[in-house]
């Protein structure tokens, strides 16, 4: 016993911490942007924040919010090491909010990355990815609006998203594009915009009242496939994407009822595939629809609503067909269908039928449109 | 003893024959009984000595009081004088002592430490057999056993051995007797002596026995078949033996329903874990797992302690042990200066050091929380252990983070189960698991459906 | 050594600690890696092998009944022979303890404290594992009543919250599962952790009721956790992405998120696992000082315990870096542990009936 006190004691005299690292000796970084140029050099950006200036008792714009730090080294794993250059302060990537990665180098392929993250307990992959077609620059030397930091109002942004497809989390993190590594079925990434010409990098600007002026905007998703985008698609088909394989319980469409237009929030989306023959698959879908707007001039009667369903049915699976006639030109297995056990090694060969149940639920607050 | 300006000795022919020597200590002994049950009964005797009587027969058949001794040598006429008797010596080898104490002592009043909202007022006093009174007048029961001893070769202070028959175990009884009467020692001048001599010869910060000033408190330990030891002199009567999570229980859980019973202890249990982990927590998050806290709140942190010099540790360490500084102080300041301490302490320490810069407010929050939850503890020497372990484990974390936590953990459970004062596990019923024990201890069920109290 | 006996649930508990110790951060990766999809298979038929062999020890130590493996060695096998199996013993407790000790400062290093030196890590917990050994078994397995269930509750909520992330898709993959060649590749399965409990044959006279019941339902438990443990592991990360982490089991507690504002907990959830390691390591640390000192009739645990921090602590550096322990793991651990786990069992069990030493051969 009193050997061990004795022995607590020498340990508790001679340790000198060495993993202390105290809060404010840190730079805590929201976002990373990563850019691979045409020589094979790595420009990585960091977006850190300051913290003065968004606690939470001061108000107000009086400070920038965040400093991006641009950093460039051969090989990613240097770059760590060329913050030390820069920055007075440790590198801490724990609070990462999300990941930006250019076009051209998402083209080049992500292994590197991912196997970089991965690689650093320090890093984290369940965070949200996207990529960017402007220059990575222009994004991250951007402030955004209502949100002062960029890489938390992507996140949130996201979030958002997610939750109109009533899913808490979009597969669109970098885990998801490492684990979608060996499968058939590519994983499809948001892209972001940004809406002005230049990098708005002064926090004055934040004044201006135009808000999507100069901004930070979703469009289009990139298509990756074995961690290398092949792609872009557009937001209908990144929207289908989610649905068709099961991710989203809900989605707004518009319908054409009687050549009129009808705008439907879909809801409790069911999706269950069945094999019909060897190389046949029909994909069942039940859908409960509320009615957003209806544009018909005629009362809503059950008659009607049947219409609405059957035009719904019908709208749907021709927009299955244009999606798998989608999937066969451009070569990606967007419904997995490659990783199942029929259509392995040849999920071009299998046919996809449609199988669509819809039923309008919710009318909304007017029984019938006004006349 | 003869210089002694107190001692009053006067002596008296009786029935003409042979002299009387009457010895007493003016400070101890009511000289108005003196006067009236001795020198009366004395010098005019209601009865005659009959022929064949030896005087101190005579005398014994004397006095009509009850307390009547007889007392043989010196050694024993002389602690019979220091317990404040009064000596009557005739001719010969026996000495009559007679029971003159003054009663001179403070009136049951309520207990300051352990105050009650509901539940009765009594504490205990100084005095050993006033104590034991105010215990029996709970348990009116032959079954209450009180041995008397004396204790301390200077001292010879009284001590008084409780338990009830047939509800304690034997073995326990015989450990308590055994250990109390091998106490070697000059004196004993309160139940904390008594303690350190009884218990276990564990290291340990943790008390092996709880003390109390309220006689209902120690009855019903009582009850449980525990034994309680009185020392004259103390009103704090020690009862063993405690295991841990008795600890969080207070006499007033029995006086209230037993649903916020339930509540309150499971509340001291958790204001236990937070005043000995949080300014570990705190240090570990603030110096090594800094992803634990949420990003807003981590970038609130950081910017309160932009410009703070001192590293989470010292902060944590040094603001604690400022607190220690200000309870001590205020323990045994003047009541006067009570006011201006508390403004110091409030004012000066608190906000001043945060708009100085010199802690961060966060940390203010963090050590008013956990000397707060200090308090909570109903046992006051648990309270103490609390503390030892809080320190002890803020050091782990400071050097460790979370893995000197674990360790420190690891250790404090193995030291807690280990622990088996008098044999008892400190640490049930939670290991070793007595599932039917919790119904008193993490819960407290009514009093009805205790099986224990049926009988 | 001492005498007070053990409760069937203080020995399921601190089983089922053992059992599940380090083996949870260690082995899903190799599992995986594997045997693809199926490595919780593995679990499960490691846990069959775990409960046969099991029932083998207790019954050898029911012809002995009072002795421990030391004890048994030494009056089977006589005195040098039985002195030089006890000693093999000894030094295998001693190695378990070293691994588990290395175990520990690895996952420290890689997941928390990567500038730390791994000897604090040594010592801080020998330090603390040492004075559990020398309070002896019964505080070690009564802390185990208490970090069994708290490290299980503290285990499963991460990964029943981590359910959203399930995907049927990874146990889709193609791969044709032939039994008798995965089973020969994964034998380290058999042999990590199950061979190890032969160490509680230390403390099995110790346990007067339901020893049975208590030990091989331990072991089937823990096995039981560590089989689902894997499958949650392969549902919720994918045998891609699992095969190619060092410890998936953590990246899970890494990627839990409650909400928004409560993530990133992986350091506490992480350290609580810390707890079953620390009763692992001071049940085998216990294990080996009583044997020391039944060996060598020593009375004083304090007097061997203390001085064999330095020893496991520098044996602990053996391995320059976790890939060679990784390899050492999964291509010799098998054959290394078979002697101790089946070899000397055995012998131990024919010496018994050709002596007719046992309580069988005396009754008759």
């Amino acid at each position: 016993m009193r050997r061990l006190i004795f022995a607590l004691c020498i340990l508790g005299i001679c340790p000198g911490c060495w993993d202390l690292k105290e809060i404010n000796q840190l730079a805590l970084v929201d976002t990373i942007a990563m850019d691979q140029d045409e020589n094979g050099k790595f420009h990585v950006y960091f977006q850190v924040l300051n913290p003065p200036s968004i606690e939470a008792r001061r108000s107000g714009p009086s400070k920038a919010a965040i400093y991006t730090y641009e950093v460039s080294s051969p090989t990613i794993g240097r770059i760590s090491e060329q913050t030390g250059m820069v920055m007075a302060r440790k590198l801490y990537t724990s609070h990462m909010q999300c990941y930006v990665i250019s076009e051209r180098s998402a083209r080049k392929g992500l292994q590197n990355y991912v196997n970089f993250l991965e690689n650093d307990p320090e890093r984290r992959t369940n965070v949200y990815t996207v990529v960017t077609e402007k220059p990575v620059s222009t994004v991250m030397n951007s402030f955004t609006v209502l949100d002062r930091v960029p890489g938390r109002n992507i996140r949130l942004l996201l979030d958002w998203h997610a939750r109109n497809f009533g899913i808490n989390k979009l597969p669109i993190r970098m885990k998801d594009i490492v684990s979608g590594i060996p499968f058939s079925r590519p994983s499809i990434i948001p892209l972001i915009q940004y809406t002005g010409d230049r990098a708005s990098s002064k926090a004055d600007q934040l004044d201006d009242i135009n808000a999507t002026k100069e901004t930070l905007k979703l469009s289009g998703g990139a298509v990756i496939y074995k961690a290398k985008m092949v792609g872009k698609v557009n937001n209908e088909i990144k929207n289908f994407y989610y649905v068709l394989n099961g991710f989203a319980t809900r989605i707004t469409e518009t319908v054409k009822v009687n050549g009129e237009t009808v705008d439907v929030e879909v809801t409790g989306i069911k999706v269950k595939r069945k094999r019909e023959t060897d190389n046949g698959l029909i994909i069942q879908l039940e859908a409960r629809l509320g009615i957003l707007n209806n544009e018909q001039n005629r009362r809503v009667s059950v008659q009607n609503i049947r219409e609405l369903e059957q035009a719904f049915d019908l709208f749907y699976k021709e927009k299955g067909e244009r999606f798998v006639r989608l999937t066969q030109e451009k070569n990606w297995d967007l419904l997995g269908i490659g990783d199942t056990k029929q259509g392995r090694g040849n999920w071009k060969a299998i046919q996809v039928k449609f199988d669509i149940h819809s039923k309008v639920r919710f009318l909304g607050n007017t029984i019938t449109p006004y006349e | 003893m003869s210089g002694s300006p107190d001692l009053v000795m006067k002596t008296y022919i009786v029935q003409d024959r042979w002299e009387v020597t009457c010895l007493y200590l003016s400070t101890l002994a009511n000289k108005m009984l003196v006067d009236e049950l001795v020198i009366s009964e004395i010098v005019s005797p209601h009865r005659l000595q009959e022929y064949d009587q030896e005087p101190i027969e005579w005398l014994l058949s004397a006095f009509k009081q009850a307390e009547v001794k007889k007392v043989i040598g010196p050694e024993a006429c002389m602690k019979e004088l220091l317990d404040g008797q009064c000596l009557v010596i005739p001719p010969g080898m026996a000495a009559v002592s007679l029971e003159v104490r003054r009663q001179e002592q403070r009136s049951v009043a309520e207990p300051e430490i352990e105050a009650v909202v509901r539940g009765p007022r009594e504490g205990f006093v100084e005095d050993w057999s006033r104590n034991i009174s105010l215990i029996r007048k709970r348990l009116k029961n032959e079954n209450l056993v009180i041995e008397k001893m004396t204790i301390g070769t200077e001292s010879h202070t009284t001590v008084c051995l409780l338990y009830m028959r047939g509800i304690a175990q034997q073995g326990l009884i015989n450990e308590f007797r055994t250990r109390l009467e091998a106490i070697q020692t000059d004196s004993i001048l309160e139940s904390a002596y008594i303690e350190e001599y009884i218990q276990d010869k564990a290291m340990t910060p943790f008390p092996q026995f709880a003390a109390s000033e309220r006689p209902d408190a120690i009855a019903a330990k009582l009850l449980e078949g525990q034994a309680a030891v009185i020392t004259d002199g103390t009103p704090i009567v020690l009862v063993g033996p405690a295991t841990f999570f008795q600890m969080f229980s207070a006499p007033e859980d029995y006086y209230q329903r037993a649903d916020i019973a339930t509540l309150m202890r499971l509340l001291r249990m958790l204001a236990f874990l937070i005043s000995v982990f949080t300014p570990a927590l705190y240090i570990s998050v603030a110096s090594y797992h800094q992803e634990l806290l949420p990003s807003s709140m981590l970038a609130n942190l950081a910017s309160q302690r932009e410009g703070v010099p001192f590293p989470g540790f010292v902060e944590a360490f040094g603001m604690l042990i400022v607190f220690e500084i200000m309870r001590e102080a205020g323990l045994r300041m003047p009541r006067i200066a009570g006011q201006a301490i508390s403004i110091v302490g409030a004012l000066v320490l608190g906000q001043a050091a945060v708009e100085a810069g010199l802690i961060s407010a966060a940390m203010v929050i963090v050590v008013s929380l956990t000397a707060i939850s200090n308090f909570v503890a109903p046992s006051y020497g648990f309270g103490i252990a609390q503390r030892i372990i809080q320190f002890a484990f803020m050091v782990l974390a400071g050097i460790l983070g979370f893995f000197g936590v674990m360790c420190g953990v690891f250790f404090l459970l193995v030291h807690l189960v280990s622990l088996e004062p008098f044999g008892f596990p400190y640490f049930a019923p939670l290991a070793p698991l007595r599932l039917r024990k919790w119904t008193d201890t993490f819960i407290r069920i009514p009093r009805p459906f205790m099986k224990q109290n049926q009988k | 050594m001492e005498n007070k006996p053990l409760s069937a649930l203080q020995m399921f508990c601190i089983v089922t600690c053992f059992t599940v110790g380090t083996t949870f951060i260690m082995l899903p990766t190799a599992t995986i890696s594997d045997a693809k999809q199926f490595g919780w298979l593995v679990h499960v038929w490691s846990l069959v092998f775990g409960v046969a062999i099991g029932s083998l020890w207790i019954y050898i130590s029911k012809q002995h009944p009072g002795l421990s493996l030391v004890q048994i060695a030494s009056k089977v096998l006589g005195k040098y022979m039985g002195g030089f199996v006890s000693l093999c013993y000894i030094v295998l407790f001693v190695q378990i303890a070293a691994w588990v000790t290395r175990n520990i400062s690895d996952y420290m290093h890689v997941t928390m404290m990567p500038r730390t030196p791994p000897t604090i890590f040594h010592l801080m917990a020998l330090g603390v594992c040492a004075y559990a050994a020398v309070k002896g078994i019964r505080a070690i397995s009564l802390v185990s009543i208490f970090v069994m269930p708290y490290t299980f509750i503290a285990f499963w909520i991460p990964y029943t919250v981590m359910l959203t992330e399930w995907d049927w898709r990874n146990f889709h993959i193609p791969d044709d599962f032939r039994l008798w060649p995965t089973i020969a590749e994964t034998k380290y399965a058999l042999g990590f952790p199950f061979m190890e409990t032969i160490s509680f044959m230390m403390i099995f006279p110790l346990v007067r009721r339901k020893l049975n019941t208590a030990f091989l339902g331990g072991t089937a438990f823990a096995g039981l956790q560590l089989a689902l443990s894997v499958f949650f592991v392969i549902g919720i990360l994918g045998v891609y992405r699992s095969s190619h982490l060092l410890y998936p089991e953590y990246t899970i507690f890494r990627e839990m998120e409650f909400s928004n504002f409560m993530e990133h907990f992986e350091s506490i959830l992480s350290v609580n696992a810390l707890l079953l390691i620390f009763v692992k390591l001071s049940a085998v640390y216990y294990f080996a000082v009583t044997a020391i000192c039944q060996l060598f009739s020593i009375r004083n645990r304090a007097a061997v315990a203390y001085p064999l921090v330095w020893v496991i602590s520098a044996y602990a550096l053996l391995f320059p870096n976790i890939a060679e322990n990784a390899k050492w793991v999964r291509d010799y651990l098998f054959i290394y542990y078979t002697p101790f786990g089946i070899g000397f069992p055995l012998l131990l069990l024919i010496m018994t009936w050709i002596r007719g030493l046992g309580k069988e051969g005396r009754t008759a």
